[in-house]
């Protein structure tokens, strides 16, 4: 139930947009009765909104790490999650709705304070793909710029620098990431602290 | 923000409410953007000469965080309208970012560029590009660091933006 409920949560959103969007449409779309709807969030929309974001959320994470898992050495790994991170993001009509029409929705998230919070939460989740590489504050501080880059470029594009795009990214890394670490075992541990 | 109408804006400046519409035909959504521009404009000019008398790039970039972030965090109408009505600023603020963050790319380079152990083969252009990138997003979400301390600055300066220049 969650599950089919959450894909048409989504196809609603990427139609109509997230404040247009009811439970009753929801549970038409899913094909099930409004009260089994209400049955699976007694919380209604907010509770329904907050479960799909939060699905969606831990798929792009497992997405950055599987991205991650199988590559041979640091700079790889980092291109392949920040890739694999935005085509998965691209790939959710959702997203590409309430960007374009809703993005008082999303801004409050990835700017100032909200930003912090964002960082702080992606940079902890993320740290741990590239801790075979890194001491636990090195990949912290690694995790924590590449959500950066990752914000900065997402939300003003640079053309020489497709986030989708693997030797792009590949490029980005290698300039402007990698000369900032310095490595396990040796005496500077990249804290900025 | 959501209480100040184009009639009170008018009011205050002692203009007709006609007057304001041509020159704002956009009306208030058009007035807000503009007043960002400008007061962004207005925040990189002060900066142009607070760092005019930096010796090197390290120099540039520690001024350019401490005064950035100064600029932001006690900006009183920004953070009130931060708080109270972000959904009408951000999406303005974001359409200013390429703009904002060439003008201080633009007032990076020269500082690159006067780096003499810069990496060999470096391009300016893109680097000026990065670092004012990561300048912003620093001075708005600095995290725990306490950018209003100068060597907090100063020690991020020497670990995330330095070294993308000059080797370490």
């Amino acid at each position: 139930m969650p599950e089919l409920l959450h894909d048409a949560a989504l196809a609603c959103i990427s139609r109509y947009g997230v404040a247009k969007t009811n439970l009753d449409d929801v549970a038409a779309e899913a094909g099930v009765s409004r009260a089994s709807a209400y049955r699976a969030y007694p919380g209604g929309k907010q509770a329904l909104l907050e479960s799909v974001f939060a699905a969606e959320v831990a798929g792009v994470v497992q997405s950055i790490h599987d991205a991650i898992g199988p590559a041979d050495d640091l700079g790889r790994g980092l291109a392949a999650g920040i890739t694999a991170a935005a085509r998965r993001i691209a790939s959710i009509e959702a997203v590409r709705f309430v960007l374009r029409y809703e993005p008082e929705l999303v801004l409050p998230h990835l700017s100032f304070a909200g930003l912090d919070r964002f960082l702080s939460t992606a940079s902890a989740a993320l740290a741990p793909a590239i801790t075979r590489w890194l001491d636990p504050s090195t990949a912290r501080h690694t995790a924590e710029l590449c959500v950066r880059l990752f914000v900065s470029h997402w939300g003003n594009p640079d053309p020489r620098v497709r986030l989708t795009d693997p030797d792009q990214t590949l490029q980005l890394v290698e300039d402007f990431v990698l000369p900032t670490i310095t490595r396990k075992g040796s005496s500077n541990h990249g804290n900025d602290h | 923000m959501g209480k100040t109408a184009v009639d009170d804006i008018a009011q205050e400046a002692r203009l007709s409410r006609a007057t304001v519409y041509r020159h704002f035909p956009g009306g208030k959504d058009q007035l807000i953007r503009d007043a960002v521009m400008w007061e962004t404009a207005h925040v990189v000019e002060q900066l142009r000469e607070t760092v005019a008398e930096a010796a090197d790039l390290e120099e540039v970039l520690v001024e350019t965080l401490s005064f950035g972030h100064r600029a932001v965090s006690t900006h009183e109408v920004l953070q009130k309208v931060l708080q109270t009505e972000p959904e009408r600023i951000l999406p303005a603020l974001l359409s200013e970012t390429p703009w904002l963050v060439e003008l201080l790319a633009t007032h990076l380079r020269p500082a690159i560029a006067a780096t003499s152990d810069r990496r060999p083969g470096l391009d300016i252009d893109a680097a000026g590009a990065h670092l004012a990138r990561l300048v912003l997003s620093f001075i708005t979400a600095p995290g725990d660091r306490d950018l209003d301390d100068p060597e907090v600055a100063r020690s991020l300066v020497r670990t995330q933006f330095l070294p993308v220049v000059v080797p370490g």
